[in-house]
């Protein structure tokens, strides 16, 4: 105990004065800070297209409740039908952002944040008008610059650069016999040498990150520590990379470029092969081909409406209801068609939903993507959630058409009171917070499972007593 | 003793460094390794253009089908119904498919609107879709870097190859004959790769063979070749100027990183932040607000068409609507749609001006990084980048347009004012209208390529400036 506290103060005493560790610690702080900032950018713009989202709802609503107040007489009502049907409400449901959004963009850009409701929209089209965003293609594909990146891509490459010769810079000078000629077993040599840089790497690393989140965001505590319980935990995990490379490298360039080809490895080639398996396995459901279903659908509700129509003896009602019939006629035709999308969507449902299932489960194939999935999840911006606000759009819509149904039922028009505090509200909804730290659980399992995996190699290694005899 | 003949010393450095190369196990697999990446990712790319572009015909054709099942119907709910119209797949997309993920590859075309591109496939996914998956491009523009810096950072620094150096300088052979020797040794190695990667490309595009296909292909792969031997160049470079190989191997991965990774990914967002452009609801606010604030065509009482209206009355003689020899609505939907598409011209126009002002500073990036070069003159070859794109866009707003008043029109001549409801075969009024949109002649791509092919070539001729510095200073050394 006291040899390995030696080993890690002499350790830690020798990487400060290195002239290295200064510059790492503040490139690093520097690229912390630069993504803070263009993630709070993100983060605000974000807000703003939430907001202007938000505003439109208040809009149509206060100009109808005017409309209601002010220029409503009872022989003009036929011009004010969007003021006074129900059939015409008009609703937003937005996706609010999470605890973190200055942490990662995530799949925020790669669903819709709103959804656009009236009572008769067809549910497959809600979101259309909040899919395609006007951000230069070359800055989607170039990637966003966020902490998650620094954090995903640069710690590891931070950790390397500072521990890369963990054991072959003694083997390299010659020290190595001298050491463990010692009373000092070689695996307290290089955890006591591990846990020193873990000190002056991971810690300040960790520090830096969170002083940067703190700066920037207003998060609770719980946040702040799973992120730092889970940074702390990646970047352990590449420290023991580094300790492993150790055990097998000659000299530190040797050391170095398995260390370099470890980063790679995780970092870009397996995420690269786990997202084509994903592929192969459960391909993406063809938006297009969905798109010709439903539009086939449309026009089959739309016979069938007609044809339905053309056989109806159709007689106007004596006295006239406040609602005109033909809306009720539509909202038939509208629950009809529900029916049919609902048939055809469901195979590209299920393809989508066995396909995110796969990349579920990949990212169990490198600690770089469990990491990416927890960052993801802490900024509110994972594919979870937006599904899961996709899901509450589309029963918001049908709660919209049930009240919609009441209205045509008792035929009774909208009021300003309506407007003033009867009309529904979105509300989004969370996930428990047992299924999202679940899902944050086995991400860091992923991490702690590869590191296991590593200490393990680490230590047959040792056992084999081949470390200090090549 | 007489000096050795130049060019014997330059091919016997070259043999040299060809053994060494393939005596080098670690190098042998890796070379292998990305030689593998790059044949399977050429091949996946070519069967995923092959699928792409068969699901593109296929949707297309049930498209058409679902049109024409309209039968007869009002042509202006017609015209908001709208079509889909699907970009065809480029054969050289499958070596680089550029921004194409980004860009999505079918257009809803409808009334009064001109809708963007949809359907990427970028949209939807998970964590793991951030780290982006294989193209020969990645292969040949971070892979094979990488390789170079793996391969080259030993030819001169580490206590082996500098005690070999000496020796051979010893020997009578000049730093400078050695550093073009072991350069052109590894461009040997790097054009077998290269001509690989070619030649697997021509195949797998076979059915897109054209003189314009192998102009574009063949300045390609020159770009390519550049880009890697000024890698080459500077990693040599670096090796000569450093007797340590750790410190070599450490300078050209920092070199690496920054050009490969950084680079590209800073230099995009910068850019944006110099020529910010609109969110997609404040573009579309703004579009909107601009529509509204003109006539509604929805609505011919609207006072703001009494200039039309008078105009017109002018036109056919005639004092009343009522007594016009054509459907007034009809004419006022033609009217308003042209007023709406001139305004989305402009709205678009602007934002793709943006859109070109990032790709310029963007390109300024390329002082740091020749990637920076490469990468728009390879996606511009490839016709899988922003502007072969919009070509796409203009050409579909051009059949938008022309669908959507063949339907007003239609409206307009045909509709008589006794009837209360009408309905014509929406199929039969557009059939004359066909979507066959055209790539970009390699004559229009080229005017675009003249900027990147200059940086590239200045990377060129400084990396070989910096390897002829290198060998001064082993001649001082000496």
């Amino acid at each position: 105990m006291n040899a390995a506290f030696i080993v890690m103060r002499t350790e830690a005493l020798r990487m400060a004065r290195g002239r290295w560790l200064l510059p790492l610690w503040l490139a690093f702080i520097a690229l912390c800070a630069y993504a803070a900032w263009e993630g709070a950018t993100w983060s605000t713009q974000r807000g703003a297209a939430l907001a202007a989202i938000q505003d439109e709802q208040r809009e149509v609503h206060q100009m109808r409740r005017n409309q209601i107040v002010n220029e409503l007489t009872p022989d003009n009502k036929s011009r004010y039908g969007g003021a006074i049907y129900a059939t015409a409400m008009s609703f937003r449901a937005t996706l609010p952002q999470g605890e973190l959004p200055v942490l990662s963009a995530g799949r925020a850009e790669g669903y819709p944040m709103a959804a656009k409701i009236f009572p008769f929209v067809a549910s497959n089209t809600i979101f259309d008008d909040y899919m395609a965003g006007m951000e230069n293609p070359a800055v989607m594909a170039a990637g966003r610059f966020d902490l998650a990146f620094v954090l995903v891509w640069l710690l590891p490459l931070l950790v390397l650069a500072g521990s890369f010769d963990l054991w072959s810079f003694e083997r390299e000078r010659g020290m190595e016999p001298w050491l463990l000629a010692q009373p000092v077993s070689p695996a307290c040599y290089l955890l006591a040498k591990a846990a020193a840089r873990a000190l002056l790497l991971v810690g300040p690393a960790v520090l830096v990150l969170v002083a940067v989140l703190c700066f920037t965001v207003a998060a609770g505590p719980a946040a702040l520590l799973q992120v730092a319980v889970l940074s702390t935990l990646y970047g352990l995990f590449w420290l023991g990379l580094a300790a492993f490379v150790n055990l097998f490298a000659q000299s530190a360039a040797q050391a170095a470029l398995g260390c370099v080809a470890g980063w790679l490895a995780l970092v870009v080639l397996v995420p690269a092969l786990a997202l084509g398996l994903a592929d192969l396995l459960a391909p993406p459901s063809s938006p297009a081909e969905r798109t010709n279903a439903l539009r086939a659908m449309a026009m089959q509700a739309r016979a069938e409406a007609r044809q339905q129509a053309d056989g109806a003896a159709r007689s106007e009602r004596v006295p006239a209801p406040n609602i005109p019939d033909n809306l009720r006629r539509r909202a038939l035709e509208v629950e009809r068609g529900e029916q049919l999308i609902r048939a055809a969507v469901q195979p590209y449902r299920t393809q989508d939903e066995r396909r995110l299932y796969w990349m579920a489960l990949l990212r169990a194939s490198s600690p770089a993507i469990a990491f990416q999935d927890a960052l993801e999840r802490l900024a509110g911006a994972d594919a979870g959630r937006a599904l899961r606000f996709q899901d509450q759009a589309h029963a918001f819509l049908l709660d919209v058409r049930r009240l919609t149904q009441r209205y045509l039922e008792q035929d009774r028009l909208l009021t300003a009171a309506d407007y003033d505090h009867g009309m529904p509200r979105f509300v989004h909804r969370e996930a428990p917070p047992a299924e999202r730290l679940g899902a944050l659980g086995f991400d860091a399992g992923v991490i702690a499972l590869f590191l296991l995996v590593l200490l393990a190699a680490g230590a047959r290694r040792l056992r084999r007593q081949t470390f200090h005899t090549e | 003793m007489a000096a050795p003949a130049s060019t014997a010393v330059l091919r016997q450095v070259v043999r040299q460094q060809w053994l060494i190369l393939l005596r080098e196990r670690r190098l042998r697999i890796l070379g292998a390794l990305v030689l593998a990446i790059t044949a399977i990712a050429l091949v996946t790319a070519a069967i995923d253009a092959r699928r792409a572009q068969d699901a593109r015909a296929h949707d297309a054709r049930v498209e058409a089908e679902v049109w024409e099942a309209q039968g007869a119907a009002n042509p202006h709910g017609a015209a908001h119904f709208g079509r889909y119209v699907y970009k065809p797949v480029q054969a050289l997309s499958v070596l680089d498919p550029g921004l194409q993920a980004h860009l999505g590859g079918t257009v809803k075309l409808e009334g009064h609107v001109q809708n963007t591109s949809r359907f990427k496939s970028t949209d939807g996914g998970a964590a793991l879709s951030r780290f982006g998956g294989f193209s020969p491009a990645f292969a040949m523009q971070v892979l094979v870097p990488l390789l170079i810096v793996f391969a080259a950072f030993g030819a001169f620094s580490g206590e082996r190859a500098r005690k070999l150096m000496w020796q051979e300088i010893g020997a009578g052979a000049r730093p400078w004959q050695l550093i073009a020797g072991r350069f052109l040794a590894f461009a040997g190695a790097l054009l077998g790769v290269l001509v690989l990667a070619g030649t697997l490309s021509a195949l797998l595009g076979i059915s897109a063979w054209s003189a314009a296909y192998f102009g574009a292909l063949g300045l390609m792969l020159c770009a390519y070749g550049s880009y890697w031997l000024a890698v080459l160049g500077i990693v040599l470079a670096i090796s000569a100027m450093t007797a340590s190989a750790r410190s070599a191997l450490l300078a050209g991965l920092g070199f690496w990183l920054v050009s490969a990774m950084l680079a590209p990914m800073l230099a995009p967002m910068l850019a944006e932040r110099r020529h910010p452009t609109p969110t997609a609801t404040d573009f579309h606010a703004r579009v909107v607000d601009e529509i509204m604030k003109g006539p509604d065509g929805h609505n011919p009482r609207d006072v703001r068409f009494a200039a039309f209206q008078e105009a017109t009355l002018k036109r056919y003689k005639v004092s009343r609507i009522e007594d016009l020899p054509i459907n007034y609505s009809g004419l006022l939907f033609e009217y308003g749609e042209k007023i709406t598409a001139d305004i989305y011209n402009r709205h678009f126009d602007r934002l793709y001006a943006d859109y070109e002002a990032q790709a310029a500073y963007s390109l300024r990036a390329s002082i740091v990084s020749p990637l920076m070069a490469l990468r728009p003159l390879s996606s511009a070859l490839a016709q899988s980048d922003l502007p072969a794109h919009r070509h796409f866009l203009v050409q579909a707003e051009a059949y938008r347009y022309q669908i959507v008043q063949l339907l007003n029109r239609d409206i307009k001549f045909n509709r008589k004012p006794d009837m209360r409801e009408y309905a014509a075969d929406v199929a039969a009024v557009t059939r004359g209208a066909r979507f066959e949109p055209g790539a970009l002649t390699l004559a229009q791509v080229l005017s675009r390529t003249g900027a990147p092919f200059a940086w590239l070539l200045a990377w060129l001729v400084g990396a070989m400036a910096l390897m002829r510095c290198a060998a001064w200073r082993l001649e001082g050394g000496a």
